[in-house]
């Protein structure tokens, strides 16, 4: 059996490597804009909860 | 709908039971048989999607024995979602399920009511779709294992189509929910229904056909049994 | 809310150390293959992130359980992370799947068991997101999601089980296959097989943080939604 192209080999680990470290940047960011918003309607609740 | 009074005596809880469960299955297919309206919906669009596969795969008649088994069972699918997602509606659009709810009976009941009335319109619709096949695409269907599996495949898709029909039903999204929710996890029966006839189908050794007809068998039982158990959770309120 | 408590931050720094040290080892210490070159690196974290993958769902269908034994929010919580979690990483794993079929099978897609049944198991996450989207009362939603989880963690296994009956894999067998025979799969090596157990440890850690994070996150959001109908109420 003969070996790969290194060429196409090296291209493929570098586009499989991005996709993983995208997709987990991706998520951990979406965890924390979430976290941020979340934490944003939770002062303004508790401001209004306040006034009350 | 006029109130049904489900007259229930207190002599035994089995008995009661599965007076219940029949109640409730002769009242639907009491309602079907004045108003047909949800099995000839099942037809027409049944035998409308045989059409579609008429135009959409070359069916030659030597693919035609290779690819029989698969149009059957995703016409099958597509017909049976329609089917639940109206028995469904129906009870949740009338208040029947509340009504239903307020009878001293057990949730699972209603379950097995409609589980079995949701069968029993499946049969209809493949009793009628089998002699239609065989006509339009000179195949003989009318073949003992073949129906056996249709049987074992019919029941196992409609006990969790029932089950995630009153899931979807309560939802906002309603219809367009059943599908999505359905197909991912009817997946064991779809393959096992589709290997199963093919092999009978073709006329392949029974000892090859028997793993799939076992694998129905187990994800028939595995899933009634869930149904019973967790029903009472999807009705709650 | 109530701040990161020190464990969490502690995991935190552990985690993205191991994350770093599984990627030097991959690069550094693992050796490379011989006749998959440089593509086959990508196994290592492929079958990390579909460890993880699988870890999230049985998380999420013994929540899903638990919830309908216990009746606790707290397990609607877990629950949710974990598939939200495993959805993300078996969403890695599919794609890094089809990445490196590519120059190994020449193809994009193999239905293989294990690739096919990732896809259907995102289905049915993306299916229990979509379920609990239309919902509004938070304890109907959770009833429902537990049930669906419930439907799912059964039906998953069956379905892996009969792809594998039915078609002869071209995954590749991974653990030492004396003669290479089945096109695609390769020796491991001891140094290799270092690598992909630490691995599979490192984004074990990783999980747990993640979870851990997702789950404050979820109690950040019930809190705030029972909040609310209190003050408009």
């Amino acid at each position: 059996m003969n070996g790969l192209n290194p060429v196409v080999s090296i291209e493929h680990m570098i586009a499989g490597y991005t996709v993983i470290f995208s997709v987990i940047a991706i998520y951990l960011i979406s965890l924390f804009l979430r976290w941020r918003n979340l934490q944003r309607d939770l002062q303004t609740l508790e401001e209004m909860q306040g006034k009350k | 709908m006029k109130s049904e009074k489900l007259h229930i005596t207190r002599h035994s809880s089995l008995v009661s039971f599965l007076r219940a469960v029949a109640a409730i299955t002769w009242k639907d297919l009491a309602a079907e048989l004045r108003s047909r309206e949800l099995l000839s919906s099942m037809l027409v669009f049944a035998l409308l999607v045989i059409l579609i596969f008429n135009f959409a795969l070359e069916l030659d008649v030597k693919t035609r024995s290779t690819v029989t088994a698969g149009v059957l069972w995703v016409t099958f699918a597509f017909a049976g979602t329609l089917g639940l997602n109206r028995s469904m509606a129906v009870e949740k659009d009338r208040g029947c399920l509340d009504g239903l709810l307020l009878a001293p009976v057990d949730r699972s009941a209603i379950y097995f009511g409609k589980a079995i009335s949701n069968l029993a319109f499946m049969f209809i619709v493949e009793a009628i779709v089998l002699p239609v096949y065989s006509v339009l695409y000179n195949a003989n269907l009318f073949n003992p294992g073949l129906i056996g599996v249709i049987l074992l495949g019919s029941v196992g898709y409609v006990a969790v189509g029932t089950l995630l029909a009153s899931m979807a039903v309560q939802t906002r999204t309603r219809d367009v929910l059943l599908p999505i929710l359905l197909f991912p996890v009817v997946v064991p029966v779809m393959i096992a229904a589709v290997k199963a006839s093919s092999g009978f189908l073709q006329g392949i050794g029974y000892a090859e056909i028997t793993p799939w007809i076992n694998q129905l068998i187990v994800y028939d039982v595995v899933f009634i049994a869930v149904a019973f158990m967790v029903f009472d959770y999807v009705v709650e309120e | 809310m109530k701040p990161q408590p020190l464990a969490l931050k502690i995991l935190n720094v552990v985690s993205a150390a191991l994350f770093l040290a599984a990627l030097a080892m991959v690069f550094f210490y693992a050796p490379l293959e011989e006749t998959m070159n440089y593509v086959q690196k990508i196994f290592y974290f492929h079958i990390a992130n579909a460890w993880i993958g699988m870890l999230g769902f049985l998380v999420a269908a013994v929540a899903g359980v638990s919830y309908l034994r216990t009746h606790d929010q707290k397990w609607d919580i877990v629950e949710l992370a974990a598939v939200e979690i495993s959805l993300v990483f078996f969403l890695i794993t599919i794609i890094t799947g089809s990445i490196w079929a590519h120059p190994v099978w020449n193809t994009w897609w193999t239905w293989d068991p294990r690739l096919t049944t990732a896809s259907i198991l995102e289905m049915i996450y993306i299916a229990y997101l979509l379920l609990r989207q239309g919902i509004e009362d938070p304890d109907r939603r959770a009833r429902f999601g537990a049930v669906y989880t419930l439907v799912g963690a059964l039906s998953v296994p069956i379905t892996f089980l009969s792809i594998r009956i039915v078609s002869r894999t071209i995954h590749p067998v991974i653990i030492g296959t004396a003669s290479g025979a089945a096109k695609g799969s390769f020796n491991m090596t001891p140094l290799m097989l270092h690598t992909m157990f630490f691995c599979l440890f490192a984004f074990s850690v990783i999980f747990a943080t993640l979870l851990w994070h997702r789950i404050r996150l979820g109690e950040l959001a019930q809190k705030i939604e029972q909040l609310k109908l209190k003050v408009l109420q």
